[in-house]
C-alpha cells in the first residue's frame, strides 16, 4: 500500500514541513524576491496540502506548482493594486543607498528581470533545478517527458544567460 | 562518430543516466573532444547561471546556529558578537520564527502531536489499569514485572550495578553555524586552530553555508556578519565546511592565509589547482 503524505500514520507531516519548507521558500523568494509574499505562499501551498491524498514522491512537485499558481494569482492581484496605488505612491525618502548597496541591487535587478523574459517552464525548471529537483520531479511538475528535461533544461539554462548578458551589455551601454 | 545530445550531456552531468547509458556516453566522452567541450561548456554554463539565481536569495546572514552534546546537556555559550546555542543541526526554523513573529500563521504540527500523543497515553493508561484489575489477564502480570523492576531501582544506591561514571571528554561537543551567503558570495575564516585540527571542505548540496565543529574540551566561538563565517579557536578534530555547489563566490581563510577558493563549482587550493569536490587540510605545521 502507498503512503499518503497526508494521511495519518503514514508520514509525518511535521518532517515534510521541516524538510520542504526551507526549499520552498527559497524557491518562492527567487521567484517573488518578497520575504513575506514567500512566507505568505510556502503556508498556504502546505495548508493546501492538507486537503490532499498524494503519495510522497508526488508531494514535492505537487507543493511547488500550486506555490507557483498561487504566486501567478498574487502577480494578477498586485498589478490591479498597483494601477490603484500609483496615484497615491509616496516616493521614500532619506540618504540615497551607498555605491556597492546600489551596485547589488541592480545586479539583482537584472537577474530577476532575465528571470521574468524567460517562459514560465523554462523559469520553473530552472529554479527546480536549484532545489534539487530529480528530472522526474521536475518532469511531473511542469507535465513533460522525463526524457526531455536534459534538453530543455540546456536550454533554458542558455537562454538565462543569453538574456542576462544582453542586459548587462545594455546596461553598460546607457551609462 | 555521431555526438551526444545535448539534452544527454546535460542528463549526464546531472547524475540522471542510467547505468548503462551513463557508461556509455563516458566511453564516447573519452574519445571525443568535441563533446568533452561541450560539457566543459554546459559546467560553465550551469556555475554562471547558477550563481546569478543564488544572488536572488534571501540576505539573512544567520538562519541555524547549533551547539549540542552526545549527552544530556547542551553546551551554551552565547555573547555579543559570539553564538553557540540552538536546536540540532539542520533544523531550520528561522523562517518560520520569522513567520510568527510577523503574525503570519504557522503550522502546529508538533503541539497537535503531543495532544494526540497525552490523549492515547491517558486512554491506554486507562484501559491498563481495567484490565490489570482482572485475575490471569496478561496485563496484570506485566505490571507485576514492572514493579518488580521500579522496585529495584529503589534500591540503596550501594546494591546497584557501577555506572560509567560522564567524562566531559567521551563526548565530544558538536557545534555548528550555517549561514546564507550574501549574494552568492561568502567568506569563512578561521583563528586560532589548535594543533591537530584537520579542516574538510566539500561541496554539498543546499543553499547554506554550514561549519561544523568537532572539538575536545574548548569551545570554538563563532562571528558571523552578512556573507562571513568566522570561527574562532576549534580545538583538536575535524572542522568541516560544507559549500553550496550553487555558490558564486567563496573563500576560506586560516590566521589571514587564503587556503581555499571556489572557482567554478570546485574547491581549489595551492596544492589542488585542477579543483576537488573535497579538500581535506591539517591546519597545524602546513604551510599553505
Amino acid at each position: 500500500m502507498k503512503s499518503r503524505a497526508t494521511r495519518r500514520g503514514a508520514v509525518d507531516f511535521e518532517s515534510l514541513y521541516e524538510r520542504l519548507y526551507p526549499s520552498l521558500f527559497r524557491y518562492l523568494y527567487r521567484l517573488t524576491g518578497d520575504g513575506d509574499v514567500a512566507d505568505d505562499i510556502a503556508q498556504e501551498s502546505f495548508t493546501r496540502l492538507l486537503r490532499q491524498t498524494l503519495t510522497e514522491p508526488e508531494v514535492r512537485p505537487w507543493l511547488f506548482t500550486v506555490a507557483t499558481n498561487l504566486v501567478r494569482d498574487g502577480a494578477r492581484k498586485t498589478v490591479r493594486r498597483e494601477r490603484i496605488l500609483a496615484s497615491i505612491r509616496i516616493e521614500p525618502m532619506g540618504p540615497p543607498a551607498p555605491d556597492v548597496v546600489a551596485e547589488r541591487n541592480e545586479t539583482i535587478a537584472q537577474v530577476r528581470a532575465a528571470l521574468a523574459r524567460l517562459s514560465d517552464r523554462d523559469r520553473r525548471l530552472l529554479l527546480m533545478r536549484g532545489e534539487g529537483f530529480s528530472y522526474k520531479e521536475m518532469a511531473e511538475a511542469v507535465g513533460v517527458a522525463p526524457a526531455s528535461i536534459g534538453t530543455l533544461l540546456a536550454r533554458a539554462l542558455r537562454r538565462f544567460a543569453s538574456v542576462y548578458r544582453q542586459q548587462g551589455v545594455a546596461n553598460e551601454s546607457r551609462r | 562518430m555521431s555526438h551526444v545530445d545535448e539534452g544527454l550531456l546535460q542528463a549526464f552531468r546531472d547524475g540522471e543516466l542510467e547505468p548503462t547509458a551513463r557508461a556509455a556516453v563516458a566511453a564516447h566522452l573519452a574519445d571525443c573532444p568535441d563533446c568533452a567541450d561541450q560539457l566543459r561548456e554546459l559546467h560553465d554554463l550551469d556555475a554562471f547561471v547558477s550563481g546569478a539565481l543564488a544572488l536572488l536569495d534571501p540576505p539573512a546572514p544567520v538562519v541555524a546556529v547549533a551547539g549540542r552534546r552526545a549527552g544530556p546537556a547542551a553546551r551554551v555559550t552565547a555573547g555579543t558578537d559570539s553564538i553557540g546555542i540552538g536546536t540540532a543541526l539542520g533544523r531550520d526554523r528561522s523562517m518560520a520564527a520569522g513567520a510568527a513573529t510577523r503574525g503570519i500563521p504557522v503550522w502546529r504540527g508538533r503541539e497537535v502531536r503531543r495532544t494526540l500523543l497525552k490523549a492515547a497515553v491517558l486512554v491506554v493508561g486507562i484501559a491498563a489499569i481495567g484490565s490489570a484489575a482482572v485475575p490471569g489477564s496478561p496485563v496484570r502480570s506485566w505490571t507485576a514485572a514492572a514493579w518488580q523492576k521500579s522496585a529495584g531501582v529503589m534500591r540503596p544506591a550501594a546494591q546497584r550495578e557501577p555506572e560509567p561514571a560522564a567524562s566531559p571528554t567521551s563526548s565530544p561537543l558538536q557545534a555548528g553555524i550555517a549561514i546564507l551567503p550574501d549574494a552568492g558570495r561568502v567568506h569563512v575564516s578561521v583563528r586560532e586552530p589548535q594543533a591537530g585540527v584537520q579542516l574538510r571542505i566539500r561541496m554539498a548540496d543546499g543553499a547554506r553555508v554550514r561549519v561544523t565543529a568537532v572539538s575536545g574540551p574548548g569551545a570554538p566561538r563563532f562571528r558571523s556578519g552578512p556573507g562571513h563565517l568566522e570561527i574562532v579557536g576549534p580545538g583538536a578534530g575535524d572542522l568541516v565546511i560544507d559549500l553550496p555547489r550553487t555558490l558564486q563566490n567563496a573563500a576560506v581563510e586560516v590566521d589571514g592565509r587564503t587556503v581555499a577558493r571556489l572557482e567554478s563549482g570546485r574547491i581549489v587550493s595551492p596544492d589542488r589547482p585542477d579543483g576537488v569536490d573535497e579538500l581535506t587540510l591539517p591546519l597545524d605545521g602546513t604551510d599553505f
